[in-house]
């Protein structure tokens, strides 16, 4: 708890009690979180992303 | 790299971000939200934001000439998130083409910078490999090293 704490402590943006209150109070970008979860249907997205990095590994010199 | 940025808040989970552009159509409020999708993977969702109606994305063009600033505050937003949500991978996507577009052409730009402390993809033709530079692609994903 302490260390989150500190790496809040430390964070750009300045935490707002109240943004938490204003924003429960609507649903918002709802057809973006559907698109991403469409995305990621049937998908093993870190398998795909350790490919990635293997591919990257055993083609860089 | 010091770009100019706007000031921003956030929530006590460090999920939602909020901050002001100012410009010649006035003061309109952002919103930036890392949705969470499944497991470690989020959303990153950005766009303006209505107090009476919610919020409406980033389809709507507002040009207070203040593209640069509002997605060098976007960035910063990326760290605070990773600072708090480690291992994590956030996953964006721009609401159309362009956008997109817009979105790859400045992950080009600062990909050097971004390089430092990020691991960059793409996905291309439904295939992740890592972000290269001139590859159209349709979203983007992002870890931190």
């Amino acid at each position: 708890m302490l260390k989150e704490s500190h790496v809040k402590a430390k964070l750009i943006a300045k935490i707002d009690k109240n943004l938490t209150s204003e924003l429960e109070k609507n649903e918002h970008f709802a057809e973006k979180l559907q698109w991403a979860k469409d995305f990621v249907k049937d998908r093993n997205i870190i398998k795909e992303i350790e490919e990635a990095d293997m591919k990257e590994r055993s083609t860089k010199p | 790299m010091d770009l100019e940025k706007y000031d921003t808040i956030v929530t006590e989970d460090v999920l939602s971000f909020s901050f002001t552009s100012v410009g010649p159509k006035g003061n309109i409020q952002k919103l930036v939200l890392y949705q969470h999708i499944e497991g470690p993977l989020y959303n990153l969702a950005f766009g303006d934001r209505n107090g009476e109606l919610g919020t409406i994305d980033d389809l709507i063009i507002t040009d207070n000439k203040d593209t640069d600033k509002i997605l060098a505050t976007v960035a910063s937003t990326i760290f605070d998130f990773f600072a708090v949500h480690s291992g994590t991978i956030v996953l964006a996507q721009g609401s159309s083409h362009s956008r997109t577009r817009l979105y790859r052409r400045y992950l080009t730009i600062f990909f050097d910078y971004i390089d430092q402390e990020f691991i960059l993809y793409g996905e291309l033709k439904g295939k992740i490999e890592r972000f290269q530079k001139g590859n159209d692609y349709k979203a983007f994903l992002i870890t931190k090293k």
